[in-house]
């Protein structure tokens, strides 16, 4: 498959995206150059695991673009196959364990509706590990917040992998609509929560978008977060 | 002196706390707006504050800030992501707020930072 042409709307919209992702850069690579300034001053005062853990992150974020940003201009096809969303669930909490601990919260996941689904794993991931990122808004409540992974079916062939808070610290149509505007701009703050440069959403939406899905503000149980909507796989449902 | 270190990533506030506190500085750290207000509670000689903050922006976090008597006083150091240009802050904007600084995070380097917050203490908030 050749690559998609690229017309100046597609110009336009990978300007924002570029631009968002390169805010982004700026905070792992800020932590990086100013915890060698401090370990210069007292080197036990930093912890070079996290700093490691951060430039890691950040290259994690690169290549999630890149994986993005190559579907969506068909320089890569993904490869659609029967998946359990559980398995999904798994990997992307073992993932972002590491980070939802830095950001004091305790993952959950929810398999009881866990149904197969189309989709190609490496960006089922992705997006779901973006989504979980726009979800965690640092705290530091003396409790651990909850982020929980759970499924649900929204038609017959549809089935909705949700990423949730407990809560108020949800999205609405127009604010998912308002963000994607902004992205790129000075700051994306989405909901009553989270501050993000947009490059999350931009992921996980491109991705979705290429297995045929879509991002949408999701509300469960009290509970509140984004979700990807996604094909049932009839192949695994019927087993 | 103790300050109130507003920022709302944890990871980045742990190493500017730790580099203030072995310059002798106490530092007291909120991730959001609402936390900040509680922090301040326990009497504090600077604010150091990102613009870029969960659920609020940082300016309204200063409408909130200066509406109680006792912290009008309190000079305020910007420490963000977002230059002033950015920002589009002038001076009144500054001096209506009290901001003794905006102090650019990129180009800012700890020592900056620590130099800046000892300078306003000597600063006369009005």
């Amino acid at each position: 498959m050749g690559d998609k042409q690229i017309t100046g709307s597609d110009h336009l919209k990978s300007d924002k995206v570029l631009k968002a992702l390169i805010r982004e850069l700026k905070n792992p690579l800020l932590l990086v150059a100013r915890s060698s300034e401090l370990a210069a001053k007292d080197s036990r005062a930093v912890d070079f695991a996290e700093i490691e853990k951060t430039a890691e992150q950040a290259l994690q974020l690169i290549d999630n673009y890149l994986l993005s940003a190559q579907s969506e201009y068909g320089q890569k096809q993904l490869q659609l196959e029967p998946v359990s969303l559980g398995s999904i669930f798994y990997d992307v909490a073992n993932e972002i364990n590491a980070l939802a601990k830095a950001n004091n919260y305790e993952l959950q996941v929810d398999t009881r509706h866990t149904a197969p689904v189309m989709v190609d794993p490496q960006a089922a991931r992705t997006a779901l590990g973006s989504l979980s990122q726009i979800m965690m808004i640092p705290n530091s409540d003396k409790r651990a917040k909850i982020l929980r992974f759970t499924a649900f079916k929204k038609s017959t062939s549809e089935v909705v992998a949700g990423v949730l808070v407990p809560g108020s610290e949800g999205f609405t149509e127009a604010e998912l609509a308002a963000a994607d505007r902004l992205q790129g701009s000075t700051i994306t703050v989405l909901g009553k929560g989270s501050v993000s440069s947009g490059i999350h959403l931009a992921i996980a939406q491109s991705l979705a978008e290429a297995m045929g899905g879509q991002v949408l503000p999701v509300k469960r149980l009290r509970m509140k977060g984004l979700g990807m909507q996604l094909i049932k796989s009839e192949q695994l449902a019927l087993v | 002196m103790k300050i109130l270190l507003i920022e709302p990533q944890n990871d980045f506030a742990r190493v500017v706390s730790k580099s203030l506190e072995l310059g002798g500085i106490e530092v007291l750290h909120a991730s959001d707006a609402q936390a900040a207000v509680h922090a301040a509670e326990q009497g504090i000689d600077v604010v150091v504050l990102e613009l870029a903050l969960p659920g609020h922006n940082g300016l309204e976090f200063l409408y909130e800030f200066r509406s109680y008597n006792d912290w009008r006083a309190i000079p305020i150091v910007m420490y963000s992501h977002i230059s002033s240009e950015e920002a589009g802050f002038n001076a009144e904007i500054y001096d209506r707020f009290g901001v003794v600084a905006h102090l650019y995070k990129p180009t800012t380097s700890l020592k900056k930072l620590e130099d800046s917050v000892r300078g306003a203490v000597l600063e006369p908030v009005r």
